[in-house]
């Protein structure tokens, strides 16, 4: 691994981390189990472009993993999961199939955290009724995922700017 | 946090306007929305509109309230006694609820984010309070009227 690499892997870390910090100071209003900001997608997404799918994928796991243990608990941490490998697992699909540009990426990364993240609370408490939050979590993730998606494209475009991230 | 950032994004929006232009308009580069993307949109709120109509339509007055913990039956209560509730976990966490007129609303909990607490009051057939940490669901069901007990404490 160079230590160019490296260096990105922490700043990446870093920026994730404190981005998950201030979602978690600022609860949002609604009230329904699995709606999240998602502002820590912001990296992860821009990881997707600028340095690939498998960076993209261990910065997503390590941020789950460090704020599980240090806001969350491990019992929240299962959620995080899903959620986090779902919405990396469908936005990798969708960047591959070209088919889809930044934002449109984004929002599946958005809706599918929020999915992974009701399907993981079925099982938790065994109860299939849960799939009537389903149309709030499309919703919100469609709004939070074209926020997320405008901003990360900006940055993406500007880190294109200096290098490629990965070289 | 707010003003920071829209600050910041008028700033970027002065700054490069037409830059933002070509960035839509250029496939090749970074994209930042096309036709697709916007299809997806009209797709997936066209999903949840199906959804939401289905959700509307099939909309029934609840009778009884049925409280599990961890998957299990813990109590069925009427949804028509006004009562004050309190769900006890094992390791000394508590879920303490109300009904009234017909409603059911999570007033104390002794969970860490007191989401359940938030949640809106239910009243309609499958309409659930849920609090994720003590893995305490409330469900309003359509149930029989005649076969209730009632453990109000």
């Amino acid at each position: 691994m160079k230590s160019k690499k490296i260096a990105t892997y922490g700043l990446l870390v870093a920026l994730a981390f404190i981005l998950s910090y201030i979602e978690s100071l600022f609860p949002l209003a609604v009230a329904i189990p699995g709606i999240k900001m998602g502002l820590a997608n912001l990296v992860v997404i821009t990881a997707l472009y600028s340095m690939g799918v498998r960076d993209a994928f261990v910065l997503s796991i390590i941020r789950i993993i460090l704020v599980g243990f240090t806001f969350g608990s491990p019992s929240t941490m299962i959620f995080s999961i899903a959620g986090g490998l779902l919405s990396w697992l469908l936005m990798t699909i969708f960047m591959k199939s070209k088919f889809f540009s930044f934002v449109g990426v984004s929002i599946i990364g958005g809706i599918s955290h929020n999915i992974g993240q009701i399907i993981m609370a079925i099982f938790v408490v065994e109860n299939l009724n849960l799939v009537y939050y389903l149309p709030f979590l499309l919703i919100s993730g469609i709004l939070t995922g074209a926020v997320i998606g405008i901003l990360g494209a900006m940055i993406v475009k500007r880190l294109k700017k200096f290098d490629n991230l990965n070289s | 946090m707010q003003n920071a950032g829209t600050s910041c994004f008028s700033l970027t929006f002065a700054d490069d306007n037409i830059k933002i232009y070509l960035l839509i308009i250029d496939q090749q580069e970074v994209t930042m929305i096309r036709k697709n993307d916007i299809i997806l949109i009209a797709a997936i709120l066209l999903i949840s509109a199906g959804i939401f109509a289905y959700i509307f339509l099939s909309k029934k007055e609840g009778s009884e309230l049925v409280i599990t913990v961890d998957g299990k039956v813990y109590d069925t209560l009427d949804l028509n006694k006004d009562t004050t509730y309190t769900v006890k976990g094992k390791d000394g966490s508590y879920n303490t609820f109300q009904i009234k007129n017909g409603y059911a609303d999570m007033i104390d909990a002794s969970c860490p984010d007191l989401l359940c607490v938030k949640q809106k009051d239910i009243h309609y057939n499958h309409e659930t309070i849920v609090c994720l940490p003590n893995k305490v669901v409330l469900e309003v069901i359509n149930g029989d009227k005649n076969e209730v007990d009632m453990i109000a404490n």
